[in-house]
């Protein structure tokens, strides 16, 4: 019974990392309606920068969170405020296709500007929280991997109640549900998308420093992150956060039961498994908004 | 105050305006009636500025708004309550009313002017928690008025408020723009429902297929020959 629960455990504290990463392009699609494909490759940019810093300067990975979110926010928001505004522009249609074949672009050019760069040598880190476990019970716990599940869960909270309560939130949200309406109450919208891209872009950021004290990176990692994410968006509903939140946990269960059960392998495809059940039968997952 | 001078405005190929001119006075309630597809909305909305003028001008307060991007015009005191409401569905009634006084400057009278909605529209206030997208048509327009509002607006721009609504709660909206006017508000009213508008409106001006025909005081449009036959059907 108790590896059943050990396998709970483990879904869980990874699944709070993936939520984090999809709360991320959960927002920037309910905000922008655009969908970045160069999210798992600027999460692998992330981890690279975590690396940097750990190997060059030894401060502890779950500081340099701070730095990390900090330059992301910032590449995102300068992205989206030259480039993508830009091609936003042009575009008439709510969902803009040109943005989603541009981040794709991005991705491809991130991941081989790394392999040209660092090489395809997959990279880990030794700190002092490495190996180290919490046991309860039968049951062990990663310490790395619990305070890094802890702090997604906290930023995501956080989100979550910025997003509620504070003004700029709701300006958010209201350029989420209706853009043109939202310029009429006197909200910037170009301010709106590069703060929601900042934001989103942070949370990349955030979520390669969390992941890099137990997880390998290489050039290569970002395309599956890419998708796991776009998976757990569109099982969470798209645009909304609890619903990432509620989906990244599943996936991370999923993952580590099917790896349990079956082999890593069969999970992966497991993961795909639900992601067709769910545009089949719940197109807008479990906690989306009704298009309007 | 608001001076409309020969706008011209496209849709693609589709001219939507061929030079439509108005003027609204301060305090003045200013009647823009017309059938559908005559382009109320269009004029609204390029005074707005969610629309893009191609030719001609729009000076509010003296000042050129051909540059002004639309999210400053409400800055500046021009706040549309947009034709179906469109209320933000899944937010509460109170966040509705919140955006409404987003900017920084309204912000500060952001109590005082809740308390006016309230006490304007006392239903409103019963149902401040509940998701927009659930009330009824009339409070859904009472709602959206009162997020307007929020917006301390200089003049308010309504594109027909009594659309869809049943006769009694269209008498309401309409009682509520006079009392509006009273507290100080111009109001621009884009109509189909010509009798009730020219019942309270100053002055009106009657667009057809994007140009102006007529325009003139209440009772000038109400006696007009034309306007009875193409409007009133008598």
């Amino acid at each position: 019974m108790s590896i059943y629960l050990q396998s709970l455990i483990d879904g869980l504290l990874i699944g709070g990392v993936y939520a984090t990463i999809a709360v991320g392009l959960s927002l920037a699609f309910g905000v922008m309606r655009i969908i970045n494909w160069a999210q798992g490759e600027l999460l692998m940019i992330s981890m690279f920068i975590s690396y940097w810093i750990f190997t060059k300067f030894g401060i502890d990975p779950y500081l340099i969170i701070f730095l990390t979110s900090a330059v992301m926010f910032g590449i995102g928001y300068l992205l989206q405020n030259t480039v993508l505004s830009n091609i936003l522009a042009r575009e008439t249609a709510r969902e803009p296709v040109s943005v989603l074949l541009f981040t794709a672009g991005l991705g491809m050019f991130l991941s081989n500007g790394v392999l040209a760069l660092v090489g395809s040598n997959p990279v880990s880190v030794i700190t002092r929280y490495s190996g180290k476990m919490i046991q309860a019970g039968d049951i062990y716990i990663s310490l790395p991997k619990l305070i890094s599940f802890v702090i997604a869960l906290i930023c995501t909270l956080a989100l979550y109640f910025f997003l509620q309560k504070s003004e700029m939130g709701r300006a958010i949200r209201a350029t989420a549900q209706n853009r043109r309406i939202a310029t009429l109450m006197g909200i910037n919208q170009k301010k709106i998308y590069n703060i929601a891209f900042g934001i989103s872009i942070a949370l990349v950021g955030l979520s390669g420093s969390l992941l890099l004290p137990y997880y390998t990176v290489s050039y290569s990692i970002g395309a599956t992150f890419s998708f796991k994410s776009f998976v757990i968006v569109v099982l969470g509903g798209k645009g909304s956060v609890v619903g990432a939140l509620a989906g990244g946990l599943i996936v991370g269960i999923i993952e580590k039961f099917g790896g349990l059960i079956f082999s890593d392998t069969y999970a992966q495809m497991g993961v795909f498994i639900i992601f067709v059940l769910v545009l089949l039968f719940k197109p807008n997952g479990l906690m989306g908004e009704k298009e309007m | 105050m608001l001076k409309i001078d020969q706008a011209f405005v496209n849709y693609g190929n589709f001219e939507a305006l061929h030079g439509i001119s108005l003027e609204i006075k301060e305090g003045e309630i200013v009647a823009l009636l017309g059938g559908n597809g005559a382009g109320k909305t269009t004029t609204i909305n390029t005074v707005s500025g969610t629309t893009t003028l191609v030719s001609g001008d729009i000076t509010f307060n003296g000042k050129s708004m051909k540059h002004v991007p639309a999210h400053e015009r409400v800055a500046m005191g021009i706040v549309q309550v947009p034709e179906g409401r469109k209320l933000f569905p899944s937010m509460t009634v109170y966040d509705n009313l919140l955006v409404g006084s987003y900017l920084p400057q309204t912000r500060k009278s952001r109590d005082e002017n809740l308390e006016m909605c309230f006490s304007i529209f006392p239903k409103l206030a019963e149902r401040r928690q509940q998701l927009a997208g659930s009330l009824s048509g009339g409070e859904q327009q009472m709602c959206a008025i009162s997020r307007a509002l929020m917006s301390c607006p200089k003049l308010l721009m309504l594109d027909e408020p009594s659309l869809g609504l049943a006769p009694v709660v269209v008498d309401m909206i309409f009682d509520t723009i006079v009392k509006i006017n009273k507290l100080g508000m111009t109001i621009l009213l884009v109509e189909q429902n010509v009798l009730a508008t020219l019942d309270i409106a100053h002055r009106g001006y009657v667009i057809e297929v994007g140009s102006n025909v007529l325009s003139g005081s209440n009772t000038e449009l109400l006696n007009n020959e034309d306007m009875r036959k193409a409007y009133l059907g008598i």
